[in-house]
C-alpha cells in the first residue's frame, strides 16, 4: 500500500482500517504461533516496525530492513519508546543489497509482510534466492501478502473494492502494487516446502509458512 | 499487444502526469551474442515503446529499469529514476552472465539522477551516456559509440509540443467538465453550446500557447502568455461586437480564458525543455527544497546562475557529454573546458552532479 507510505505517521492507522482491523491480528498470530524465544529473524520491509516490536517483546532478535526512510523514522521512534533498541537492528537498504549485507545461513526465520507486492517480478525471484541463502538449515520463510481470490463471487467483490483502491494508490504514489500470482509454484521452484497456508479478507490476503528444503 | 496494454499506452499519451509503468525486465532484441551492446531505459510505457522501435534491426539487450513509470528526464531530476534503479536491474536481470563486456549505455538525459562512479565501484559496469533521443541510437552505434553535437541537444519540435499540450489539456478538460456538469444542475443557463464553447477556449489556450509561444522571445513566460491572452480577449470582444456572443457568453468566456491563462502562465517556461522553470526557481529561492506538484511531492534541483571554476577543471569532458544545451566547449590549448553559453542554461543540474572535479556550481 504505497500511498500510505507517503504519509508514514498515518500508516499504522490507515493499514488497519484498510484491512478492516485484520492486519494487526494476523501479525500477532504470526508472532505467537510461528516465532520462538531466542530466535534470530529478518524482517523484510519492516515498515513502521509493528511486527518487529511484537517479536522483540517475545524475546526474538530482529533485523529489520526497509527502503523508505520516512517509515523507518516512525519505526525507530516506536522502538525507542518501547525500549527495545538492543533487540531490533534497523537498516535502511534496498532489498537487492541482501547479497552484500548478510552472510549465508544467518537467520532462523525470514518474515515479509505486505512487501513482496511492491517488488517487480525479477526482484521477487532475486529476493527468494537470497532468502533461501540467508536461512539456516530448516529455516522458515513466513510471507503475508495480497493475492487475487479464486472463487467467482469473491472475485467480483474484490474487483469493486480493489479497483478504486488501486486507482488512488496509483494517483498518489505512481506505483501499482501487484498481487502475488502463482506464488506457491514459485516458492516450490525456489526450494521451499509449503507447510501452512491461511487466507483472510475474502481470500485477498494470504499467509504462507514455508520451510527451506534440504540441499 | 493486449487490450490492457493498449489502454495503458493511451493513458501514457494523455495522462502522463501520473506515470504509466511497465514491468522492469530484460528484453532481447534480434539475435544478441555475448559481445552485443547493452542499453538501459526507464519503465515509462511510451519510452519503452519508442526505444524498442528505435532498436529494431540491431542485435542487443535492453534493460528496463524501475522508475515508477516516469520518463527518463523527469525521473532522473525528480528522484524516481536513480542509481539504485540501475543497480537493481543489473543485479536481477542476470545480464552479467549474458555478455562478456561491461559497457552499459544509458540515455543522456538520465545524467542528473544516475552516478556512473557508484555503478562502476559497486558492479564493475562502465556507464556511457548515449544520445538524447532513442531514434539516434542506430547512428550512434554505427559511429562507433561517439555522439555528435546534434545528438546531445534537446529539441522542442511540434510533435513534442503537442504531447506537452495533451498533458495539460486533458487534465484541465476533465476537471472543468466535472465542475461544469455539477454547476449546471443549479444554473439552468448552462447548456451544451456553452460547454462546447468552453472546450474550444481550453483547446485554443493550451494548444495555441504551447505550439506558438515557445518560439517567441520574451523576458519571462508570464509576459508571453499575457500577450497571447490579450489577443484571445480581443477576439472574444470582436465576437461580442458582431453579436455572435451574447452578454452571458462574453462574461463566461472572458472569465474562463483569464483563469486558464493564469494557470498556464504560472509556469509556462517550465513546460518547455528549452527554458528553465520559473515556478521551480521561485520555490528554490524561497528555500523550499520540495514543492507539491499535483499528487505528490517533487524534489527540486538547485536553481540559479551557472558558474564554472576554471582553475579546478581537470578536462574530463563529462559536462560536454551530459549537457543537453551544448553550453560547453573544449579548449585545446590548455586542455580545459569553457562555459560559452551560460545564458542558455536550463538548470537541469546534469553537469553539476556529474562533474568529476566538482567545479561546476549553480548559485
Amino acid at each position: 500500500m504505497k500511498s500510505l507510505e507517503q504519509k508514514a505517521e498515518k500508516y499504522d492507522k490507515g493499514i488497519k482500517s484498510l484491512t478492516l482491523g485484520k492486519l494487526p491480528k494476523i501479525k500477532q498470530f504470526i508472532v505467537e504461533k510461528y516465532l520462538k524465544e531466542g530466535e534470530k529473524i529478518l524482517d523484510i520491509g519492516m515498515g513502521t516496525g509493528t511486527l518487529a516490536i511484537l517479536a522483540a517483546q517475545k524475546g526474538v532478535t530482529v533485523t529489520g530492513i526497509d527502503i523508505s526512510e520516512k517509515m523507518l523514522e516512525v519505526a525507530k521512534n516506536k522502538i525507542i519508546n518501547e525500549e527495545l533498541s538492543e533487540q531490533i537492528e534497523v537498516i535502511r537498504m534496498p532489498v537487492i543489497d541482501m547479497d552484500e549485507k548478510f552472510e549465508g545461513k544467518s537467520f532462523d526465520k525470514v518474515v515479509a509482510t505486505l512487501s513482496f507486492s511492491e517488488f517487480y517480478q525479477k526482484e521477487r525471484e532475486f529476493c527468494l534466492t537470497q532468502i533461501n541463502r540467508v536461512l539456516k538449515d530448516n529455516g522458515e520463510f513466513i510471507i503475508l501478502d495480497e493475492v487475487k481470490p479464486k472463487k467467482i463471487w469473491k472475485k467480483i467483490v474484490y474487483f469493486f473494492i480493489r479497483i478504486p483502491l488501486a486507482f488512488i494508490n496509483f494517483l498518489k504514489a505512481h506505483v501499482s502494487t501487484s498481487a502475488l500470482k502463482g506464488f506457491d509454484e514459485k516458492l516450490e521452484a525456489f526450494n521451499f516446502m509449503i507447510l501452512e497456508e491461511h487466507l483472510y479478507l475474502l481470500d485477498t490476503l494470504k499467509l504462507v509458512r514455508a520451510r527451506k528444503k534440504e540441499e | 499487444m493486449s487490450v490492457k496494454e493498449k489502454l495503458k499506452l493511451f493513458g501514457g499519451y494523455f495522462f502522463r502526469w501520473i506515470g504509466f509503468p511497465v514491468e522492469p525486465d530484460i528484453i532481447q532484441i534480434g539475435d544478441p551474442t555475448n559481445e552485443s551492446p547493452v542499453f538501459l531505459t526507464c519503465n515509462f510505457n511510451i519510452t519503452v515503446k519508442r526505444v524498442l522501435k528505435a532498436l529494431k534491426g540491431l542485435d542487443c539487450y535492453l534493460l528496463v529499469a524501475p522508475s515508477r513509470g516516469i520518463n527518463v528526464w523527469c525521473g532522473a531530476c525528480g528522484d524516481d529514476f536513480h542509481t539504485d534503479s540501475v543497480l537493481s536491474i543489473l543485479k536481477t536481470s542476470g545480464i552479467n552472465e549474458l555478455v562478456s563486456h561491461r559497457t552499459l549505455i544509458l540515455p543522456q538525459l538520465s545524467a542528473p539522477g544516475i552516478d556512473p562512479v557508484i555503478i562502476k565501484k559497486k558492479t564493475g559496469w562502465n556507464v556511457k551516456f548515449g544520445p538524447v533521443y532513442a531514434k539516434d541510437i542506430p547512428e550512434y552505434v554505427k559511429n562507433n559509440y561517439h555522439k555528435t553535437k546534434e545528438q546531445r541537444k534537446i529539441r522542442f519540435p511540434l510533435s513534442k509540443r503537442a504531447e506537452m499540450a495533451n498533458l495539460y489539456f486533458f487534465m484541465l478538460f476533465i476537471f472543468l467538465t466535472g465542475i461544469y456538469w455539477v454547476v449546471s444542475i443549479f444554473l439552468p443557463l448552462l447548456d451544451l453550446i456553452l460547454y462546447l464553447n468552453s472546450t474550444l477556449i481550453i483547446t485554443v489556450i493550451i494548444y495555441g500557447s504551447l505550439i506558438i509561444l515557445p518560439s517567441i522571445s520574451a523576458k519571462t513566460g508570464k509576459i508571453k502568455v499575457f500577450i497571447y491572452e490579450l489577443i484571445i480577449l480581443s477576439i472574444i470582444i470582436i465576437l461580442f461586437i458582431f453579436q455572435i456572443y451574447n452578454l452571458f457568453f462574453l462574461i463566461w468566456s472572458v472569465v474562463l480564458s483569464i483563469l486558464l491563462a493564469l494557470i498556464v502562465a504560472e509556469d509556462f517556461n517550465g513546460l518547455t525543455p528549452t527554458y528553465k522553470s520559473e515556478l521551480g526557481e521561485k520555490a528554490w529561492n524561497k528555500g523550499n527544497e520540495k514543492f507539491k506538484f499535483l499528487f505528490r511531492e517533487y524534489k527540486l534541483q538547485p536553481y540559479g546562475q551557472i558558474n564554472l571554476e576554471r582553475d579546478k577543471c581537470i578536462g574530463c569532458k563529462v559536462c560536454i557529454d551530459v549537457c543537453p544545451r551544448n553550453l560547453y566547449s573544449f579548449n585545446e590549448i590548455d586542455k580545459k573546458v569553457d562555459l560559452i553559453h551560460s545564458e542558455k542554461c536550463i538548470n537541469c543540474n546534469a553537469c553539476v552532479k556529474r562533474c568529476l572535479a566538482q567545479c561546476v556550481k549553480i548559485s
